[in-house]
């Protein structure tokens, strides 16, 4: 502040001993050269007048490469986030082929909801070097970014991801997904089995993938449109539409009995029209024909839980 | 440190502003060679290099990304190309209202040196001019600081408008300004004129050479803009009578006339009232301009500071230069005379007319631009005054003046004769109808004033080649040289305007479609493919950059921008120029579609000739600035005869 003051002092009065210099070299009296020392004290004064107004000389200036160094000197976790988005983004710009810091920046934009920033990124990262984590990222970016729909270009970085490690349980979890979105639900189920049998029993992703597998695939498909639409009288009893559906269900079971979906939605049809006897003999045909899958089992037990038909006498679950 | 110096250079130029038009009037008053008049030139140099090394510091603190200075943080980024934040110095309203201040400074100091002879007219037009720029300054430093701080600080900038990330729009301000401020150099002259009563001619023959400069510098800026419209907006135009477009079209329209009314002044003594008049009008409207873009009383996509406060204080400017100027010419242009006369075949007469189709074409302008203001100050309904009207309204205007713009320098001054013109121009008049035709023919089904105006182009752009061929033979000194190459040039680049206009006007319609990988559409007998998309990604920016293979072997590679820090999308024109004019793409959004592949949204359109447009633009600033060479070469001359 010291020196700035000097300067601005040093400044103020060279300008105007500058301009009002052909007035005292001209000087032909005292009158006159009081005239010059005049003008040189008013405009001297004026500019630093007029400066006062708004001037913050107490306010340091602050230039990035500051910013940069401070953030770079504090630990991450005393950085709130917009901090720690900076300081990422500075070892990018200072390191741009680190395929770590890159990711770990697109992990952090997509987190924030900054899904194209974050593909970018990504897509950057996996350029250097390719890693099954960052594709599975990438591919849950594009997924986020469509509004949870897995395009084709998130099924291909699920597929990457998996190809790479086949342990990672999101890749495996969007791809079903996409089957299942798709209409494929014997690959959905295939996919889901296959990652809940791979993972842990400690893994918090298996049950989480079991339940979510268990509630799509016992969904109706399509409801009561499965129905022929022909056949759908709108002033149809609806217990009796639905009891249609189930014997519609039934008779599909009994011609191709190994389609394990149509067991779990005929399990869940069954429950909710309380016929839990019913509900846990859908189960067991489909336990039957898992072939002792362990993934499958696990989906199953998601689903008898959820329709709290594990154990107990009938009646007393309700 | 930097910003606090930058705010005090900024008040010791405002100081030594008004310093330079207090020492200026008094060294005016005692004859403009005393110690005050000196001071005041001192001051003049003072206040030019106070606001360059403002100027300079705000460049500096772009370059280090300083955020606790407002401006900056508002208009920059770190990831931003250093030329980006060079240029963003003055890509917003306060860095360019410096960047204005420096070069009234400028052109204030230039007075000093290059001013009008007589050394009281040049004290008083140094003082004159330095009241313009205390009005500039006091607005810079009090309404619209660049180096007004932020505590705490943000870490990051918001980023320049990505739309002006683009290099003509780096240089369109700079341009742009040495023509709208070169004009106040015009005014200060003429209103120190008729304060110390000098003649018209005087008056007329020391603010031609800042009036040509400043118009061709307007030109060229105005130009670039255009031009910049046409490639980055991404809406397949380059004119769009926007209010800001009107907004720097009326003062070069002023400029235009004001050029050749002060040769007959200068030359004749021909229109003195009238060229001082256009002199104060030309730099009043400029004002008008900036009123019009930073205000924020008008909606344009150019606007680029929407602060009524600001307005105020800008509408005050307006006010005090619109009085003070017309004041003085109420009170004094009976002083400057009303020539001798002339006949109506003598090239006077049509400097005259043309003068006046340029002055009226810049009052249909003004009215269409102004009308909705009005309509809501009254409190009606807003509306909007689009191309339609101006087209009908200004356009005949200016087919008319192209009508006479060849005629004129062919003309003999002050007693006339048109015959040995037309003699002269036979060449010309030959080419009139085959252009026509020609433009008829090519453009079929073109619109009657498009198919007139390309005529005209054509017969604008024999008379300028006929001029030259008779001109440049029979100039005997340099300045002549310069004088007769510059006319040729520039009146040779109305022509190609013109034709380019109505080459443009005659187009194709647009093709508006959402185009799959492998897929084509047809346009002008060429055939695009959407060949592929790609990442294009860029510092500060992520693209889809699209391959769109043409007929032929070419291909043009349109891109659609994120520019993340601005949280804003952009389009990338890609071009494909040629003779026969330019293949122009733009990309939009992808869309899905049922079957799971992508559609992009494409643009498509052919501007025939289109390369014209900018062709007569470079030659009228070429031609402009080598008439401002045959004048200074002209002073030089007189000086060293005298």
């Amino acid at each position: 502040m010291i020196v700035l003051t000097l300067i601005i002092a040093a400044l103020g009065v060279g300008v105007a001993m500058w301009i009002a210099s052909p007035l005292a070299r001209n000087a032909a009296s005292a009158r006159h050269r009081l005239i010059a020392f005049g003008v040189m004290a008013v405009l001297a004064t004026g500019a630093l007048g007029v400066y006062v107004t708004g001037g913050q000389p107490g306010l340091e200036g602050r230039p990035y490469a500051a910013t940069e160094a401070r953030l770079a000197a504090t630990p991450p976790e005393e950085l709130n986030p917009q901090e720690q988005e900076e300081r990422l983004r500075a070892i990018v710009r200072r390191e741009p082929d680190n395929p770590e810091a890159l990711a770990l920046l697109g992990r952090f934009l997509a987190f924030d909801g900054r899904h194209l920033e974050a593909i970018a990124m990504l897509e950057r990262s996996l350029r250097i070097d390719e890693d099954a984590r960052v594709f599975s990222d990438l591919g849950q970016a594009l997924v986020d970014l469509n509004e949870g729909s897995v395009t084709p270009e998130a099924e291909r970085a699920f597929e990457a991801a998996l190809a790479l490690d086949p342990s990672l349980p999101e890749p495996a979890f969007f791809l079903g997904s996409a089957a299942y979105d798709a209409g494929d639900r014997a690959e959905a189920l295939r996919l889901w089995a296959g990652i809940v049998s791979r993972l842990p029993e400690d893994n918090p992703f298996r049950q989480a993938i079991a339940v979510r597998a268990a509630d799509l695939l016992s969904r109706p498909a399509g409801g009561p449109q499965a129905l022929d639409p022909a056949t759908i009288d709108p002033d149809e009893d609806p217990d009796a539409m639905v009891a249609r559906m189930v014997a519609g269900l039934e008779a599909g079971l009994e011609a191709d009995p190994d389609d394990l979906s149509g067991w779990m939605v005929l399990a869940r049809v069954r429950a909710v029209r309380d016929d839990r006897d019913g509900a846990r003999a859908a189960i067991a045909q489909a336990r039957a024909r898992s072939g002792g899958d362990a993934g499958i089992s696990a989906i199953l037990d998601a689903l008898e839980n959820a329709g709290q038909l594990a154990s107990g006498p009938e009646g007393e679950t309700e | 440190m930097i910003a606090e110096l930058g705010r005090f250079l900024i008040a010791l130029a405002l100081i030594a502003s008004i310093a330079q038009m207090a020492l200026g009037w008094v060294g005016a008053a005692q004859g403009g060679r005393s110690a005050y008049a000196q001071a005041g030139r001192t001051a003049s140099l003072a206040a030019l290099v106070t606001s360059a090394g403002a100027f300079a510091l705000l460049i500096v603190a772009f370059i280090q990304s300083d955020f606790s200075i407002a401006y900056v943080a508002g208009h920059s980024h770190v990831d931003k190309p250093l030329f980006y934040k060079v240029a963003a110095a003055w890509g917003g309203h306060e860095g360019s209202m410096l960047l204005w201040c420096l070069i009234l400074a400028l052109f204030g100091f230039g007075l000093t040196r290059i001013g009008p002879a007589e050394p009281a007219f040049r004290a008083r037009s140094v003082s004159l001019q330095a009241l313009l720029q205390s009005l500039f300054f006091g607005f810079l430093v009090f309404a619209s600081n660049p180096f007004d701080r932020l505590d705490p600080a943000p870490l990051q900038g918001r980023d320049l408008n990505p739309i002006l990330q683009d290099p003509a729009l780096a240089i369109h301000p700079p341009l742009l300004y040495l023509g709208y401020v070169g004009l106040s150099a015009a005014f200060a002259i003429a209103a120190a004129g008729l304060i110390q009563k000098v003649s018209g001619r005087e008056i007329a023959r020391a603010l031609r050479p800042w009036a040509t400069g400043a118009w061709a510098s307007l030109t060229a800026g105005i130009a670039l803009g255009s031009w910049w419209a046409y490639y980055e907006l991404g809406w397949g135009g380059w004119w769009f009578w926007d209010p800001v477009e009107n907004a720097s079209f009326m003062p070069w329209l002023l400029g235009a006339a004001l050029v050749h009314s002060a040769i007959a002044t200068e030359k004749r003594g021909a229109f003195p009232g009238w060229t001082v008049f256009l002199a104060l009008l030309a730099y009043v409207l400029s004002i008008l301009g900036a009123f019009l873009v930073r205000s924020g009383v008008i909606t344009s996509v150019h606007a680029f500071a929407l602060d009524p406060e600001r307005g105020v204080w800008i509408l005050a400017m307006l006010g005090v230069s619109a009085v003070s100027g017309f004041g003085l010419f109420a009170a004094r242009a009976g002083q400057l005379g009303e020539g001798d006369g002339f006949e109506p075949t003598s090239r006077e007469a049509f400097i005259g007319a043309n003068n006046l189709l340029l002055a009226a074409a810049a009052g249909v302008v003004l009215v269409g631009t102004l009308y909705p203001l009005f309509v809501e100050l009254l409190g009606g309904a807003p509306v909007s005054v689009g191309a339609p009207y101006f087209d009908a309204a200004a356009t005949p205007l200016l087919i008319l003046t192209l009508l006479l713009v060849p005629l004129a320098p062919f003309l003999p001054w002050t007693n006339g004769g048109a015959r040995p013109a037309l003699k002269q121009m036979r060449a010309a008049f030959a080419l009139v109808p085959v252009a026509a035709a020609g433009v008829a023919l090519v453009w079929f089904g073109a619109p009657l004033l498009a198919v007139t105006g390309g005529a005209l182009g054509v017969w604008a752009m024999a008379g300028a080649a006929m001029d030259a061929f008779n001109a440049m033979p029979l100039a005997r000194t340099r300045a002549l040289k310069f004088a007769a190459a510059g006319r040729a040039m520039a009146h040779a680049g109305v022509g190609f305007l013109a034709l380019g206009a109505a080459a443009d006007a005659s187009r194709p319609a647009d093709v508006n479609i959402a185009l799959g990988r492998g897929e084509s559409i047809e346009i002008a007998g060429r055939t695009l493919t959407l060949a592929e998309i790609r990442r294009a990604d860029g510092a500060n920016y992520l693209a889809d950059r699209a391959r769109i293979d043409v007929s032929g072997g070419r291909s043009i590679s349109p891109e659609r921008r994120y520019y993340w820090a601005a949280d804003t999308h952009t389009r990338e024109v890609g071009l494909g120029s040629s003779i026969t004019g330019d293949l122009y793409v733009s990309i939009g959004e992808a869309r899905p579609r049922e079957d799971g592949s992508a559609a992009y949204e494409i643009r498509a359109a052919f501007h025939p000739l289109v390369w014209m447009l900018g062709l007569g633009a470079f030659l009228i600033v070429l031609g402009g600035f080598s008439a401002l060479t045959a004048q200074i070469l002209t002073r030089r001359q007189r000086g060293a005869q005298a």
